[in-house]
């Protein structure tokens, strides 16, 4: 019996296995986490590609969302860019545990008129809180 | 002979950063992208890239958007079939590569993308890439139709550049 090419779709969406959408989706992820980290160092693909001494072609490839990468070209990416690309949520807790306090600024309206609200805002510097913050139970 | 074609809204393909479309060409039983399913679909060793490239599709169509040069590449496409470089005036073919498969697609912006057939490439050489040499070619004439298209208004952007409009019975001349 022939196939329904019309229902090819319909077909091949079926065998997608949860694998096949994390493979994908992880591997964007890091497609972005690796452009963010060449926009923020000023690099382009053809540089990336330079300092790695593949091809920008090889590049692009790596980046593209649908490359097998193994640990090794990742550790390779990583060591030229001098930072990571991907933290397990185990060393990213310990990552976080280690900060020892956070300081951040509070921006607060000002309410000139008790009718009007004034869209003018001033930043609180003399609010500083400094410290380990736990979260509290409720 | 000539071959006539008409652009065909992917309607299992509309998603919230990308539309897709493809070419039917008359006389054809499915569209272009879906012969490239029917026939990858025979294929057991690219069984698992292929479910993995409709994942992409759907992946960079939600959440991404088309952004070439970076989930499309071009280069091996204009560089070795194209007998000369296109004027950048003009709208190039892009490629979509998992591992040996590649599909042929036009980017028109981040919103909207037509994909159009492709293969398995077996060798580095285009000169000898039997499975894929026709459907490059016939991406880069569809490429070049669609673009007379769109500047002759033929084509019409919609909501504010994340759609396009067309007339459905316009006839590509391939």
């Amino acid at each position: 019996m022939s196939k329904d090419k019309s229902r090819v779709v319909e077909r091949l969406k079926a065998k997608i296995l949860p694998e096949n959408q994390i493979f994908v989706k992880k591997n964007l992820e890091i497609s972005e986490q690796i452009s963010a980290l060449l926009k923020e160092k000023s690099w382009s693909q053809k540089e990336l590609a330079g300092r790695l001494g593949k091809t920008e072609s090889e590049v692009s490839k790596l980046l593209s969302g649908l490359h097998n990468l193994t640990l090794k070209s990742i550790a390779k990416l990583e060591a030229k860019l001098g930072c990571d690309i991907i933290t397990t949520p185990l060393e990213a807790c310990k990552k976080y545990k280690t900060t020892e306090y956070v300081t951040f600024k509070v921006y607060v309206p000002i309410l000139a008129q008790v009718d009007e609200v004034s869209t003018e805002y001033v930043e609180a510097s003399s609010i500083e809180y400094k410290g380990t913050y736990q979260k509290l139970a409720v | 002979m000539n071959i006539f074609a008409h652009i065909e809204r992917l309607n299992d393909f509309q998603y919230r950063k990308v539309r897709y479309f493809s070419i039917h060409i008359e006389g054809n039983e499915v569209n272009e992208f879906f012969d490239f399913l029917n026939r990858m679909e025979d294929f057991s060793e690219v069984s698992d890239d292929l479910l993995n490239l409709l994942v992409w599709i759907e992946e960079i169509g939600e959440n991404y958007g088309a952004i070439k040069n970076h989930f499309f590449r071009n280069e091996s496409i204009t560089a070795d079939v194209q007998a000369l470089p296109p004027s950048k005036k003009q709208m190039e073919a892009y490629e979509i590569l998992v591992e040996d498969l590649r599909l042929y697609c036009m980017v028109l912006n981040e919103h909207v993308v037509f994909l159009f057939n492709g293969g398995l490439k077996t060798t580095e050489n285009a000169k000898d890439r039997p499975n894929v040499g026709p459907y490059i070619k016939q991406a880069n004439q569809i490429v070049t139709k669609l673009d007379e298209l769109l500047k002759n208004n033929d084509i019409i952007w919609a909501k504010d550049h994340t759609d396009i409009v067309f007339d459905k019975n316009i006839e590509i001349e391939l």
